[in-house]
């Protein structure tokens, strides 16, 4: 064996001369280089304790141009971020991935965003989306498609008093994900489980008096044709007039009649007991279906 | 509160009043208010008028004999809705019956 070696000062290697590298053989080989630009090249380049910049922030791992390809981390290992590591991406043995927030004190919670990047955000754009797949499933075809997502798109064009959202809910049953479920920007839930519309009013204060309707949920207005006939116009037109709808009113042995619907209202006739159509005081109305 | 009279389909007197959530998705005043809602749910064209409520009369009875009797001083047209106003609303189009 043959040592280079320096017991009382720094040992140099030089390459002397403008573009001169360091070369590294074994039996003849090349092996490893350290350039004149300082760049340390080898096929494999084995740390015992750690592999570190000169400061902190003061290198990366890899460039724009010259990416890593995979990492692996082991059981135990985790990515952690922040000068004070205080957010952490943990491996789970057979189970997953914890993404931590470290701190301790108060009001301190993780937030996970999903940032879209583009500049001009469109009406049907989508921002995000998380998606739950089985693509190594066997059986193929359906079986490895998206089987639930959830998505968040632009109801319209972005601006500097506009981001309204709708966050999609999707689930398969034969194939890609579709649509079950929406919350849009307004506060509605759309979901042939939930009421498209309801409201609660007093036909005989439209007829007549002050009051307007109590409360309602996609109502724009109520119009009284005639006397106990009372059309609900929807705010939010509905996708198809498939609907159905329960209404009540106050009237003891009352009855009430749909009479039509389309996308953009629906319309019934309340009865008193004596079959007469009247402008019932208190009346409520459901809606469903039409997402 | 004001309320919305036209001449409905049924050739009777049609009142129409607007839910106190979608007025509070408005801006403007309550009557600028009044004539979107006019705009969005009546055909383009409806004549109509915006009335105080309290110049109805009380008892409602009899409304099928009430008749709406134009005041060409106060009355108005409903007009289109902008196209980013019906793409809001999940419109296709403006609204086309009475």
């Amino acid at each position: 064996m043959s040592t280079i070696k320096s017991s009382s000062a720094n040992l140099t290697l030089n390459a002397d001369g403008s573009g001169n590298d360091i070369l590294f053989q074994s039996n003849a080989s090349q092996v490893g280089s350290l350039t004149a630009e300082g760049v340390l090249t080898a096929a494999t380049i084995t740390a015992s304790t750690a592999f570190v910049p000169d400061a902190s922030g003061g290198a990366d791992l890899g460039t724009t141009s010259l990416e890593f390809n995979d990492l692996f981390l082991n059981d135990s290992g985790s990515i952690k971020f922040g000068d004070d590591q205080e957010v952490t991406l943990t491996h789970v043995h057979n189970e997953g991935l914890t993404l931590k927030q470290t701190t301790t004190s108060d009001d301190t919670g993780l937030y996970f965003t999903l940032d879209n990047g583009e500049t001009d955000i469109a009406s049907g754009d989508v921002l995000g989306s998380l998606r739950f797949r089985a693509s190594d499933e066997s059986t193929g075809t359906d079986s490895t498609a998206v089987a639930a997502e959830i998505l968040a798109i632009s109801e319209g064009d972005f601006s500097s008093s506009n981001n309204e959202t709708t966050l999609h809910f999707r689930t398969g049953a034969s194939g890609a994900a579709a649509d079950r479920m929406k919350i849009t920007s307004d506060g509605r839930i759309l979901s042939n489980a939930n009421p498209f519309a309801w409201c609660n009013i007093g036909l005989d204060n439209v007829a007549a008096g002050n009051a307007n309707p109590g409360g309602a949920l996609n109502i724009s207005t109520v119009t009284l044709q005639s006397a106990g006939v009372a059309r609900f116009n929807y705010t939010n037109a509905s996708s198809s007039n498939n609907t159905a709808a329960v209404t009540t009113h106050n009237t003891a042995g009352g009855t009430a009649n749909w009479n039509n619907s389309t996308s953009s209202y629906i319309q019934f006739t309340y009865y008193h007991s004596n079959g007469s159509a009247e402008s019932a005081s208190g009346v409520n109305m459901v809606s469903f279906g039409g997402n | 509160m004001n309320k919305i009279i036209y001449n409905g389909a049924n050739n009777q007197l049609n009142v129409m009043v607007p839910t106190a959530e979608f007025m509070a998705s408005l801006d403007g005043t309550e009557e600028e208010k009044l004539i979107h809602c006019a705009n969005k749910d009546l055909p383009t064209g409806t004549k109509y008028e915006i009335i105080d409520s309290t110049t109805m009369p009380d008892e409602h009875d009899f409304f099928d004999a009430w008749e709406y009797v134009a005041d060409a001083s106060v009355e108005k047209a409903s007009a289109d809705l902008t196209d980013a106003e019906l793409a809001t609303y999940g419109m296709s189009e403006q609204r086309q019956e009475l």
